[in-house]
């Protein structure tokens, strides 16, 4: 049987093997560490949700014994701008897959009346600033730099070595090359895919207690797609640079030159491209109206808490000069900061948006990247989760505030059993991650690159698809 | 033959080679290419950043000045925020600046980790294509390529042998295409040079940056030479010097980087705030007069005033009270930062080690140290915004003491204070400022070029000593 063949022969390849047990050990590795730092994330936010939890129910419990007691032993407790919820974006179970963003962006936030619309937890900064520039060596970096590397080694010399050898009359009278080509190849991309199927599979089902099994399963599948698309890619570009070239050393070159020019050089111009284009809008001028309308609030804050009465009669608003006259005060002056900031805000979303178009729209044109953002999405640490994370948080915010305004500017408390009915923060996954799309994309420039070889062989009405020397 | 003669000889021939090799040049201009166009990327972004820095340092001033009549306390809350200027080659190589924050906010009882982080915001962790970034993968690329065959390639053509038989001696051969081999790396090198000098009007930091990136394309000089000497065939050659340049720039720096973490673990932002806040209340909380530490500072305060009630001192209690708040909150920032800082160092110190396996960490400590983008220059500026911070909260609590007796905080202060107070101002440390290991790599990088050029003897002499077979 020829598939025997063919196992023995790789068996047989020593530099192979080595190639292969190097990816699996590489595998593992890269697996503990996205294991490590998605279980330090989750323990982290896990901490921070029920040190925020226990601080309400203390709380709460003062509150109750006050109304016990009719006695009031901290004046503050139970009042609306003192209660604090806590927004936590739960890790995805799959993010031990692919770091992505989760090391670099907040999972947990404060919110209470005061702060600040879509704020995150202040002093989350303290990551080690060079490990986080240099990156984590987790499964989506095998995947989007090794991977096609493994591939190289293993298939590029597949028929140019034959040709190079002169073996590969004798196989073309005796088997049709290409088929011998292509089964090869399947052969050794199939020894690099596997294990790390095998391997993320058994991850996988390891986590089945922790999430729904159909939505472990189908994230998972949505991050093999691209996987298995991208290893594809590799092996057509390796099969058709192989069938056509004279020498391995040539192979070798062309090859290498490819994964240069996608894998690394490619993504970084792009990104360098649309950096000069359309920057990010500047969080330093951001962070400066905000200060500055804070200081003009201040500044007015007679004037903005008369103007917000006259213009709220709907609300009860106290004007009793007691110790929480101030916190009536900033809630008015709050809105007022609000209001001031929103034509920065809409001048930022705008510059956000047109970065964001160049972003997804660029991205298209480099395979990595978006085999990249494919593995992210579906491990869920892509950046647009942690948007909907920012946008929910500023949407929760909302529900939070509106119990809680009436009683401030009354300067009432709430009650212990007001507690109970406090709006809780509960992430909603953004839609399903579609893996599918970037497969397809994936497999149609393979299919691309394999008409574009097919129609230069007919334009040339020369040589076969195999040259045959 | 004359020496000179030989080696002038060896050095025409291999240049001629070189020069004939297309894939190299064309490898060649795409890297000058490349880097010039990574300049002008990194010189706009570097200007468009200083430009934010300057903004939004002059409308924070603005803000802090334009305060009106308030309690100090509160503009001490208020703060100041300091921004971070980009390094001073930080258009050449931006190192960590994406990662670390570049604003501080100077408040009341915090020492505020730096904010808005670049790589947060949408910049990505590398943030584009930097010219240090392509030289540091490109350059040793372009050596391997050049170099590879030099000696493997002609003893498997057999002129070696020939050049043996006609009284070819090994120094002038080793030396001549080590020589070809600088000038292939200073074709690249000069525009590079003469670009960073013109955008940065040159400078120590410049010659310093272009001597690390010179050591290193030697290191890698030395290395190829040694490896082509070495392989019986141009083929292994290459190969081992590929996943040689593979490991050390692509696959060590990540490892090193979790090693680093995993030997010296960042700590955990919830558990770090949970600490100091512990340490902080063991303290005088400047805000709450029946704490045991207050009661104490009362005593001592009414005894160097002579008097025996608080309401006879000439000053106001709550301003001393509130400054030796902060003292003690200095104390405990000081432990626990000091121990944030230390276990950094303790990374950097794993990771430099890492410098014995691959020149790559050692390169960037140096580039990063020369650009004014490393660790060492971010600890300068924070630390730089701590006693700017500790002084205005000084001025601060100097003037509450002074003048809000009997009002404590419904004294307000006039407007002309802030102008009297503490402005920010940030210079670039000159490069000895910062305490950026240097030295140390340095001496890494001298050892790898002694070690390289003594195996590149060993190898030459050991071949020519076998005949060139």
């Amino acid at each position: 049987m020829t598939w025997r063949h063919e196992v023995r022969l790789l068996w047989r390849d020593r530099a192979a093997c080595v190639v292969v047990l190097m990816w699996c050990a590489a595998l593992l590795y890269a697996l503990a560490t996205g294991w490590q730092v998605a279980e330090q994330t989750r323990v982290e936010a896990a901490n921070f949700e029920k040190a925020a939890l226990v601080r309400t129910e203390a709380q709460r419990a003062k509150v109750a014994q006050a109304e016990q007691s009719g006695t009031v032993a901290d004046r503050f407790a139970g009042f609306p701008s003192t209660l604090r919820a806590p927004a936590v974006l739960p890790v995805a179970p799959l993010a031990l897959l692919t770091v992505g963003e989760m090391d670099l962006q907040p999972h947990t936030a404060t919110v209470s009346l005061f702060t600040p619309a879509g704020a995150a937890a202040k002093g989350q900064e303290l990551q080690s600033p060079v490990s986080l520039a240099i990156g984590r060596f987790d499964l989506g970096f095998a995947v989007v730099m090794l991977m096609p590397l493994v591939l190289l080694a293993l298939c590029h010399n597949q028929l140019a070595e034959d040709r190079e050898q002169r073996r590969l009359p004798l196989l073309a009278a005796q088997a049709d090359v290409r088929h011998l080509l292509w089964r090869r190849l399947a052969w050794r991309g199939g020894a690099v895919v596997l294990p790390l199927l095998i391997l993320t599979g058994i991850a996988v089902s390891l986590l089945a207690s922790e999430a729904s099994p159909l939505s472990l399963w189908s994230a998972w599948l949505a991050w093999t797609l691209p996987v298995v698309a991208w290893a594809l890619f590799w092996l057509v570009l390796c099969g058709a640079v192989g069938g056509r070239v004279a020498s391995t050393g040539t192979a070798a070159a062309v090859l290498v030159s490819c994964w240069l020019l996608l894998v690394l050089l490619l993504p970084a111009a792009l990104g360098a491209l649309v950096q000069t284009v359309s920057p990010p809008p500047s969080p330093l001028l951001a962070t400066t109206a905000l200060r500055t309308a804070e200081v003009q609030a201040e500044r007015d804050r007679e004037r903005i808490l008369g103007r917000y009465i006259s213009d709220h009669p709907e609300l009860k608003i106290s004007t009793v000069q007691d110790d929480l006259a101030w916190t009536r005060n900033y809630y008015a002056q709050m809105q007022f900061v609000e209001g001031q900031l929103q034509p920065v805000r809409a001048q930022a979303a705008v510059a956000a948006q047109a970065h964001r178009t160049w972003k997804s729209a660029l991205v298209w044109a480099s395979p990595a990247q978006v085999v990249e953002l494919a593995l992210q999405r579906a491990a869920g640490t892509d950046a647009a989760r942690y948007e909907a994370f920012a946008a929910q948080r500023a949407e929760f915010k909302k529900t939070w505030d509106v119990p809680l305004v009436a009683p401030l500017l009354a300067g009432q408390t709430v009650s212990a059993a007001d507690f109970r009915t406090l709006a809780r923060f509960m992430f909603r996954e953004p839609a399903a991650p579609v893996g599918v799309a970037t497969a397809a994309y994936l497999l149609m420039l393979a299919a691309a690159l394999l008409l574009f070889l097919r129609l230069v062989e007919l334009e040339s009405h020369a040589k076969p698809r195999v040259r045959v020397v | 033959m004359a020496a000179s003669n030989e080696l002038q000889l060896v050095l025409q021939k291999e240049w001629r080679s070189l020069a004939r090799d297309g894939r190299l040049r064309v490898l060649a201009v795409a890297l000058v290419g490349l880097l010039l166009a990574a300049l002008a990327s990194g010189w706009n972004t570097a200007q468009r950043w200083q430009a934010d820095v300057a903004a939004a340092s002059a409308q924070d001033r603005a803000a802090w000045l334009a305060q009106g009549a308030r309690n100090p306390h509160n503009a001490a809350h208020f703060g100041q925020v300091a921004f971070k200027p980009a390094g001073a080659l930080a258009f050449f190589d931006p190192g960590i600046s994406a990662t670390v924050g570049s604003g501080v906010l100077m408040e009341a009882h915090n020492q505020n980790p730096a904010m808005l982080r670049a790589a947060e915001q949408g910049g990505g962790r590398l943030g584009g294509l930097p010219a240090a970034w392509l030289l540091q993968l490109g350059l040793p690329l372009l050596v391997v390529v050049a170099g590879y065959a030099m000696w493997a390639g002609e003893r498997e053509s057999g002129t070696l042998r020939l050049q043996l038989v006609q009284g070819g001696r090994w120094w002038p051969l080793l030396v001549g295409k080590a020589m070809a081999l600088v000038a292939v790396t200073a074709t690249i090198g000069l525009p590079l040079a003469l670009g960073m000098f013109w955008a940065s009007g040159g400078g120590v930091r410049t010659a310093l940056a272009l001597l690390a990136y010179s050591a290193y394309a030697l290191v890698w000089v030395g290395l190829t030479l040694a490896v082509s000497a070495w392989a019986a065939q141009a083929r292994t050659a290459l190969a081992v010097l590929l996943a040689l340049w593979l490991a050390s720039t692509l696959v060590l720096p990540r490892v090193m980087a979790d090693v680093a973490e995993r030997a010296h673990p960042s700590p955990l932002a919830q558990a770090f705030w949970a600490d100091v806040r512990k340490a902080q209340r063991e303290g005088i909380d400047g805000h709450n007069a029946s704490d045991a530490r207050a009661k104490a500072l009362l005593q001592t305060t009414l005894q160097r005033y002579g008097v025996s009630d608080k309401a006879a001192l000439p000053i106001s209690f709550t301003g001393i009270a509130m400054q030796a708040g902060e003292e003690y909150g200095n104390q405990v920032f000081d432990r626990y930062y000091g121990a944030l800082w230390d276990t950094y160092a303790a990374q950097d110190w794993v990771r430099l080690g890492a410098s014995l396996m691959s020149p790559l960490p050692a390169l960037q400590a140096l580039s990063q140290a020369a650009a004014g983008t490393d660790w060492q220059h971010h600890r300068h500026f924070v630390d730089a915004a701590e006693a700017h911070r500790r002084a205005l909260q000084r001025f601060l609590n100097d003037d509450f003491t002074a003048n809000a007796k009997g009002n404590d905080f419904d004294y307000r202060a006039d407007p002309v204070l802030w102008s009297r107070a503490p402005a920010w101002h940030y210079d670039r440390p000159k490069l000895g400022a910062p305490a950026s290991p240097v030295l140390p790599a340095a001496g890494v990088l001298a050892l790898w070029l002694a070690v390289v050029a003594v195996m590149a003897l060993v190898a030459a002499r050991r071949l020519v000593r076998e005949g060139g077979r």
